[in-house]
């Protein structure tokens, strides 16, 4: 089996195809410390592309509570199950990826979901991880936990769903990294649905296809940012391009944030396909599970975030955030500016890093109207 | 002699003659089709018609050469009959399955069968969808229960709750189509799985090794299966074309080989059972009617 270097496992692995890196990698940066659970970012997605017969219960991103909450049920306690205890030597796994891991006769570890398993797609909505003592006080830290964890197909570097396919119905586009399931060839074996490990494809019992996130491709070919993330209401998505580490530019956003700082970083590593939806981590949540779900840097990128506020660099990307519907090729922050550039260096957006603060009067002279404070 | 003693005798000689006699299917040598004396029942798999076709019976196994593999320890059996009658070869196809999965959802697969052969004389393409073989194409007469379904949600989901969706909110006619199109890429693009045929329930393909299936050029096929006390009775017939060069024109000898998909056991794609080899076909002489 062809071997091929992931850089978030340090080391090479095992892949069902030779790594060929496409020009440009689709990424995106999400701030899981920001995030509502409005469900805007899904139903924006759902209204475009999965609105149709077969496509019911069928959502390209979702928004689920960790860590009770799952689409499709269990999806990443049965792989880790599965896959059993691993382990991390630092930075490096010294464990097995569901690509080494995959038994006989199988491409990858895969496990095959029921149709009721995306019944409930917000299944364990706002439970917290555990139980709360009766007299319990707060003490100035909660003593349970939960978070919002949003979720997309991740275009994977090295995608299970197109190593399982028998047919090579599944494409990464060179131009953008776009995991694509072509419509044309798909038979629908299912084989992709049974070894994406984060489940992000679906089968439609209709078209008898299996189908997938496609990347909002129509709009990335125009700069325009997917729709989940021009809709996000927390304003906690930045679309861009991410390098390999030793290419990684200080003025690309993603790169900075996932390279350079370190801030955020990617769902189950652990599993070998160097997905590129990376994740500044919750900060209020046990070390250990961030490290199962996020890996050994989680921790670090924890402290870094809690520092951010004295880094007026990182202080001025984290403002860009949502602050443009565009792609964002470069950035800059200079003066308590952060500015927002495209692919040709031209201007997206500027935004003040400090926003200028206004206090309003409870007495509104011009009106002769008292304000009421309803918040 | 007792009377029970006379009852088992009778039973002993009953399960003799199944085993046995005329009724017993062959278990060696060629598939045969025979030439039809009446009209082929096309579109009745049980009819009485087929009794008069030549019967072999052929031992499949577990697919276990390419990933991905057919699960180790299943088996299955399959009962051939076939008939021509000078313009189409019809083969009936029976086997024995507990479930009858006639509809495909999340991990629910369906039953389905095929047949294969050279596409065209004087090939010798390989048994396993013509990987590796002398060289050439084969053909594929492919039939799948769930294609028999003509609702496939209200099949999968009987009691489901009414749904909205936004193609319902179109006037009728172009623009309501239009919408439909735009949330269903697969019948946009024309997947030829949805474009099967007249509608048939079967799928005409050719391919050159694993995963190359693709739609054949002649895509004339006809089929119907029918489940009936824990077995499936399936018609899967296509036009012999032209005489001249066709491998299943009458009184030639051609090979093909079957596969089985038991949707319960998971079984879809490769993951199938399969007759692991070539056997040998006689068309029957005979011209047209
Ligand atoms: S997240 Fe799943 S569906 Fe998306 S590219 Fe990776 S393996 Fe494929
Ligand atoms: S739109 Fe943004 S804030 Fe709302 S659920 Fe989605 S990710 Fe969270």
């Amino acid at each position: 089996m062809p071997r091929v270097y992931n850089w978030q496992l340090g080391r090479e692995m095992e892949y069902a195809y030779e790594g060929a890196r496409p020009r440009r990698q689709f990424a995106g940066v999400f701030d899981i410390n920001k995030c509502i659970a409005c469900q805007t970012c899904t139903i924006a997605c759902k209204t475009t592309w999965t609105s149709g017969p077969g496509q019911e219960y069928m959502l390209w991103n979702n928004v689920e509570t960790k860590p009770r909450g799952f689409y499709p049920v269990g999806y990443d306690v049965e792989i880790l199950s599965a896959l059993g205890p691993q382990r991390w030597d630092g930075e490096r796994y010294a464990g097995r990826t569901i690509f080494e891991a995959a038994p006989e006769g199988e491409r990858v570890l895969g496990w095959r979901p029921d149709a009721l398993d995306y019944a409930n797609p917000n299944i364990g909505e706002d439970e917290i991880a555990g139980q709360i003592d009766r007299g319990a006080a707060f003490g100035g830290e909660h003593p349970q936990w939960m978070f919002y964890l949003m979720r997309t197909c991740n275009h994977c570097t090295y995608p299970a769903c197109l190593a399982s396919c028998p047919r090579g119905s599944i494409y990464k586009r060179p131009e953008d990294g776009i995991v694509l399931v072509d419509q044309d060839r798909c038979r629908g074996y299912q084989e992709c649905v049974r070894g994406c490990p984060y489940k992000k494809v679906y089968f439609n019992p209709v078209t008898g296809t299996s189908e997938k996130c496609i990347g909002c491709y129509p709009k990335i070919e125009q700069g325009e940012a997917s729709q989940c993330f021009a809709a996000c209401i927390g304003k906690l998505r930045i679309q861009g391009w991410i390098s390999t580490p030793e290419q990684a530019r200080e003025d690309n956003p993603i790169d900075y944030l996932v390279h350079v700082r370190k801030l955020a970083v990617p769902l189950m590593p652990q599993l070998g396909l160097e997905p590129n939806i990376y994740y500044i981590p919750p900060i209020h949540v046990p070390e250990s599970y961030l490290v199962q779900m996020f890996g050994p840097r989680a921790p670090a990128a924890v402290r870094a975030y809690r520092e951010a506020r004295e880094d007026p660099v990182l202080r001025g990307l984290l403002v860009l955030f949502g602050s443009t519907n565009r792609i964002v090729w470069r950035f800059r922050v200079q003066n308590d500016v952060a500015v927002a550039y495209g692919e040709d260096g031209s201007e997206l957006v500027r935004v003040p890093v400090t926003e200028p603060v206004v206090v309003r009067p409870a007495m509104d002279r011009l009106y002769q109207i008292r304000r009421e404070n309803t918040t | 002699m007792t009377s029970m003693a006379a009852d088992a005798g009778r039973i002993i000689a009953i399960v003799g003659l199944l085993a046995c006699g005329p009724g017993a299917p062959r278990r060696e040598g060629p598939v045969r089709v025979e030439r039809a004396t009446g009209a082929i029942p096309f579109e009745e798999p049980r009819a009485e018609g087929w009794d008069a076709a030549g019967d072999r019976e052929i031992d499949l196994v577990p697919q276990r050469t390419v990933q991905p593999m057919a699960a180790e320890g299943s088996s299955g059996r399959l009962r051939v009959r076939a008939l021509h009658d000078g313009q189409w070869v019809a083969f009936r196809l029976e086997w024995e399955d507990r479930t009858e999965d006639a509809v495909v959802g999340t991990s629910r697969f369906s039953d389905a069968v095929a047949i294969q052969f050279p596409a065209a004389r004087g090939q010798q393409p390989g048994p396993m969808m013509g990987h590796q073989g002398e060289g050439g194409r084969v053909q594929v007469l492919y039939w799948r229960a769930a294609w028999q379904q003509g609702d496939p949600m209200g099949a999968l989901h009987p009691n489901r709750a009414p749904w909205f969706y936004p193609s319902q909110a179109a006037a009728e006619g172009e623009p309501r189509q239009r919408l439909e199109r735009l949330y269903s890429p697969a019948a946009e693009v024309r997947n030829p799985t949805l474009q099967r045929f007249e509608n048939q329930p079967a799928f005409r393909g050719e391919a050159e090794g694993f995963g190359t299936l693709s739609p054949a050029t002649e895509p004339q096929v006809r089929a119907r299966g029918e489940y009936a006390e824990g077995h499936w009775y399936v018609v899967l017939a296509m036009p012999i074309g032209d005489a001249a060069r066709s491998v299943l024109a009458p009184g030639q000898s051609t090979q093909v080989a079957f596969a089985l998909w038991d949707g319960s056991a998971g079984h879809v794609g490769a993951r199938k059972l399969w007759s692991g080899s070539w056997l040998p076909l006689e068309v029957a002489a005979g011209g047209g009617t």
